[in-house]
């Protein structure tokens, strides 16, 4: 049984760009006009959301982080993933539970104390190929080619 | 693989549906009532970048003026004005997206509402202007220095050729001959009218008693209240009570509608910025063919 690989550093990147112009450009669409309002919304400063800014930010973060949880739990493979040829499995080397899918994502809200894994993730993927995210839910993301041949 | 494309399909389609139903949620939300927009500095076509800070642009206070009339939940535009005036076209384009708003716009007037700038709060519903302010000014020059006794000190001669009358009407090398002074005078004092006419009609007074203010003076704020070109004496509270009278509201929300500079805004400026120093400086010893009009 071959063993599996960790991805490179530069395939996550690549995958996690995809991703975000997925969302950007996709997803995201609709809240268009209303984030230009809510930005504009006098209230608003970028550590201290207030009023609707909390709310959509949240709606937002939630939508994310529901792309990211189903792709992964339903096909291991986001679309950047696939694109990039990698793939996020349990560390036993298994398909991932839901819980995992959706405790690896939570790095996606924008509020303490997930916005250190913003800064730790990266870390622990150029230091150990694996984000601190991953460590904690028990998960990995592999080259595909290893996944396939198991 | 068709299960996998199926899927991810599936998955991105629920999504968009369900972003879709979320912002159609959001969308009726409160993200405040009341525009407020800023006219700081002279009243310029465009800004000229990030490097001209005392500059504003009627193009981008356009732009806002129409993204307000195009929101359902802005009940009224607070134009907050700090501005000596600028050029007339300038200052003819806020002044007709002014008036032309769907919304109740109330001008605030804090230091200075002069020329053009008052022009702008002229077509408001209503001014508001601090006692102390500095107001009215309605007049238009076009002066410039005039070098040619001091090249004809170095014996620097200015040779023109020239193939029309007055195409280099207003050059500094030369004085100006008696027709091209009538000239440019008729065209200062057409302006004028205009702007006199453009007042008056904003204000709902006479052409005859705005013409008599229209000699170029600026008022307190105080004495424009007493010569009927300002409605109310008073600050930012004044101008909110307004609002809230005219448009039912208990309270005021706003919403601030200004331009918001990229980072690629803000490198294209400071490169204009270096470009147009440079540019004015070598320009300037070189070549000044126009009268530069303002109001």
């Amino acid at each position: 049984m071959p063993k599996l690989i960790l991805c490179s550093t530069w395939k996550r990147l690549g995958a996690f760009v995809f991703d975000l112009l997925i969302m950007d450009f996709l997803l995201l669409y609709p809240f268009n006009n209303i984030a230009e309002k809510a930005a504009n919304a006098i209230n608003y400063s970028f550590l201290a959301y207030q009023g609707p800014m909390t709310q959509l930010i949240i709606a937002v973060s939630i939508i994310g982080i529901l792309y990211f949880t189903l792709f992964e739990y339903l096909l291991g493979q986001t679309v950047g993933k696939m694109l990039m040829r990698i793939v996020s499995v349990s560390a036993d080397d298994r398909r991932m539970s839901v819980m995992q899918a959706f405790g690896r994502n939570l790095f996606l809200l924008p509020f303490i104390p997930f916005v250190f894994l913003w800064v730790l993730d990266p870390i622990f993927i150029i230091w150990k190929r694996i984000s601190l995210s991953e460590m904690l839910t028990k998960t990995k993301t592999v080259e595909v080619e290893k996944w396939k041949a198991r | 693989m068709e299960g996998k494309i199926k899927i991810t399909i599936a998955i991105i389609i629920s999504l968009f549906i369900l972003s879709w139903l979320v912002a159609s949620l959001f969308s009726q939300g409160d993200f405040g009532n009341v525009a407020h927009i800023k006219i700081s500095g002279a009243i310029m076509s465009e800004s000229g970048g990030f490097l001209n800070s005392g500059v504003v642009s009627s193009s981008d206070i356009v732009d806002s003026i129409k993204k307000a009339n195009a929101d359902s939940s802005i009940k009224a535009i607070l134009l907050e004005i700090d501005s000596p005036g600028g050029t007339p076209v300038a200052s003819a384009e806020i002044a007709d997206a002014v008036k032309n708003s769907n919304k109740t716009v109330v001008a605030w007037i804090r230091e200075s509402g002069t020329s053009g700038a008052y022009w702008v709060a002229s077509s408001a519903y209503k001014i508001v202007a601090h006692p102390l302010s500095i107001t009215g000014s309605i007049g238009v020059y076009g002066s410039y220095l005039d070098f040619s006794g001091l090249l004809g000190r170095f014996n620097i001669t200015y040779e023109r050729m020239i193939a029309g009358d007055y195409k280099d009407i207003g050059s500094p090398y030369k004085p100006l001959t008696d027709s091209e002074r009538k000239s440019l005078q008729n065209t200062l004092d057409l302006m004028h009218e205009y702007f006199i006419q453009s007042v008056a009609e904003n204000r709902n007074m006479s052409v005859d008693s705005v013409r008599k203010l229209a000699n170029g003076k600026f008022y307190l704020g105080m004495e424009a209240k007493n010569l009927g070109l300002v409605d109310f004496l008073g600050g930012k509270e004044v101008a909110e009570e307004i609002i809230k009278k005219r448009e039912n509201l208990k309270e005021i929300n706003y919403v601030e509608y200004e331009k918001k500079s990229s980072i690629f805004d803000i490198f294209a400026g400071m490169m204009n910025g270096f470009g147009f120093s440079f540019g004015k400086g070598f320009a300037n010893g070189i070549v000044q063919n126009q009268a530069n009009i303002k109001t």
